[in-house]
């Protein structure tokens, strides 16, 4: 299966990557070569398997509501690149 | 010998009759360090001058009479699981900087046990890869031919513990990370059974298929760091509430008298090396010399587990990473606009493959083609699950290579994906069914390069591979070789 420059083009959109010259030239031929393989499994008949998103197939288990310790605010914005006043700081967005 | 060549569980006893310090075990590791690292970059950071405080902290403790199951034990963790306060790099220029506010539960059970954390390794971008060729900080090299990779993606813990630099190492296994590169150093790497260890701080990239695993010198090691990881986490609603049996008693397994050993006739074709078809040959006459019944099963979709792992492990990769977008953490470029820092913090943050994977996991999940690949796959998942299902009904153990070749160049696949991929072949499965599995030395090929063999168990049995592995371990001398031991 080949994938058009316009297929990988969408993608990068959606991934929220920019990918330029030699390295999305490459990206296309990789994607195809790729997809290719994938084309296997087309060979087995599956109109009758449910599928398997996890092994352990059982419900989500829940924990009862009590407050317990986490992490402090200095904490989780200490690992941001850029904050101010208690607030992670990026672009102006409007 | 020299002390950083031995294994934890001798060091432990050393250790408790007093004829050495934790420190010494550290010193003779850093010498190791000092002498090989320039060589092999199996580190990313190094904690020298913290391992001597923890060692002083050991000794304190060990003195009041605490039982430590890992005291003094110098160890390796992989730079993708989170240690409170230490760089860790997932050897992403994306988490460049990142200090984890918390440490991983496996990484707070090993200091609890008196581990000594000497370093994090280097690894293939967020685990992403088969050669640990794929790193910002560089590749590592196979300490038995640095020519060669030491597989991946957990290469650097793999390197470290083959080479002295470490006595023990966690790794990651996704679809074979631990064993394959436990494979290719000539170590010891288990792939516990999904959930039964922790997952709480390693850093994400396919949750439905990653598992924190040990590697080690010899499977009693490796039955000592299991026990001291597995067991239920609050933390982790993925981890299993069991009664865990005593790991270490496994290895007193001497032979294997009423135990059978299927062996794959899909994993045994004529696309494996020559020198690994002969060690499984091999491999099956000690097992059938220690009393175990070898018979041929099939394992039928297992040809199909690899183009599945392929689509579902960047499905979740694609979901998992999209959270680096320099907002939180780690590397952030100036751009104008939101969109715009987006896309350059993205786009210059990650490495080839790793783009590769997240572009492919995008595609998979994306509108109009989720049923014909992402779908597909799930379904086939099942097939693949069932074929251990079935096979387990006949055979209480399965016997593969671990991989198809000893360790390849440096630069060999590194620009042909698929022939990468297919490194996997035979660990993948495993990961697909969320069943255990360990790879240990088989022997060697003509140049010398180790050679895993893999056995796989049923969900939860790591005791039984254990046992089988360990009977194996002493009816052979090839797990003995080092290769820097004087």
């Amino acid at each position: 299966m080949k994938v058009s420059r316009g297929d990988v083009e969408h993608i990068m959109k959606l991934a929220y990557l920019d990918l330029k010259g030699e390295e999305k030239e490459k990206m296309i031929h990789h994607f195809s070569r790729i997809l290719e393989y994938f084309a296997k499994l087309q060979e087995l008949d599956t109109a009758n398997v449910e599928p398997l998103s996890h092994v352990i197939e059982e419900s989500t288990p829940l924990r009862d509501d009590e407050v317990g310790e986490g992490l402090s605010q200095e904490d989780v914005l200490g690992m941001a690149p850029d904050k101010e006043g208690g607030y992670i700081k990026v672009p102006r967005i409007v | 010998m020299e002390l950083c060549d031995m294994p934890a569980w001798k060091l432990k006893e050393m250790i408790s009759k007093g004829e050495i310090g934790p420190e010494d075990v550290l010193d003779s590791v850093f010498n190791r360090i000092d002498a090989v690292e320039g060589t092999l970059n199996s580190y990313i950071t190094l904690l020298r001058d913290s391992s001597y405080a923890q060692a002083k902290e050991v000794k304190r403790r060990l003195k009041e009479g605490e039982s430590l199951p890992l005291g003094g034990i110098p160890i390796a963790i992989k730079d993708i699981i989170c240690t409170k306060g230490i760089e860790t790099t997932c050897a992403s220029k994306i988490l460049k900087g990142f200090r984890p506010p918390y440490d991983a539960t496996v990484v707070a059970r090993v200091k609890r046990a008196g581990g000594i954390i000497v370093g994090k390794t280097n690894l293939d971008e967020f685990a992403m890869g088969s050669s640990t060729e794929n790193s910002a900080f560089g590749p590592t090299r196979n300490p038995w031919n640095p020519e060669t990779v030491p597989g991946g993606s957990s290469g650097g813990s793999a390197a470290a513990v083959a080479a002295g630099e470490a006595i023990l190492a966690l790794g990651s296994d996704t679809g074979g990370s631990v064993r394959q590169p436990a494979a290719f150093c000539g170590i010891v790497g288990l792939k516990p059974t999904y959930g039964l260890v922790s997952r709480y701080g390693l850093i994400a990239y396919a949750s439905s298929l990653d598992q924190i695993g040990p590697m080690t010198k010899d499977v009693k090691d490796c039955a000592l760091l299991l026990q001291v990881i597995a067991g239920k986490d609050d933390k982790d609603s993925t981890s299993i509430k069991l009664n865990l049996p005593n790991y270490l008693e496994a290895c007193e397994v001497k032979d294997l008298k009423g135990i059978k050993i299927g062996l794959p006739r899909e994993c045994v074709s004529e696309s494996i090396d020559r020198s690994v078809a002969r060690v499984i040959e091999e491999a099956k006459r000690v097992f059938e010399k220690l009393g175990a019944k070898v018979v041929e099963i099939s394992l039928p979709h297992i040809e199909y587990a690899l183009p599945t792992y392929y689509i579902i492990a960047p499905a979740e990769a694609s979901s998992n990473l999209a959270r680096y977008d320099g907002v939180q953490y780690g590397l952030r470029l100036k751009a104008g606009s939101l969109r715009e820092m987006y896309l350059e913090t993205r786009t210059n943050g990650f490495g080839e493959e790793v783009k590769r994977r997240i572009m492919i996991g995008t595609y998979v999940l994306s509108a109009g083609y989720y049923d014909a690949f992402y779908l597909k796959a799930l379904k086939v998942r099942r097939l693949v699950k069932e074929d251990f299902d079935e096979a387990f009904k006949e055979v209480d153990y399965i016997l593969t290579p671990t991989s198809p070749t000893p360790a390849f160049k440096i630069g060999e696949k590194i620009d042909d994906p698929i022939l990468m991929y297919l490194s996997d072949v035979f660990t993948v499965p495993v990961n697909l069914a969320g069943i255990c599995a360990i790879s240990i030395n088989g022997g060697f090929s003509d140049d010398g390069l180790p050679i895993g063999i893999q056995i796989i168990g049923r969900a939860f049995d790591e005791y039984g591979v254990l046992g089988v592995a360990s009977a194996f371990e002493a009816e052979t001398e090839c797990h003995s070789r080092r290769p820097y031991r004087r």
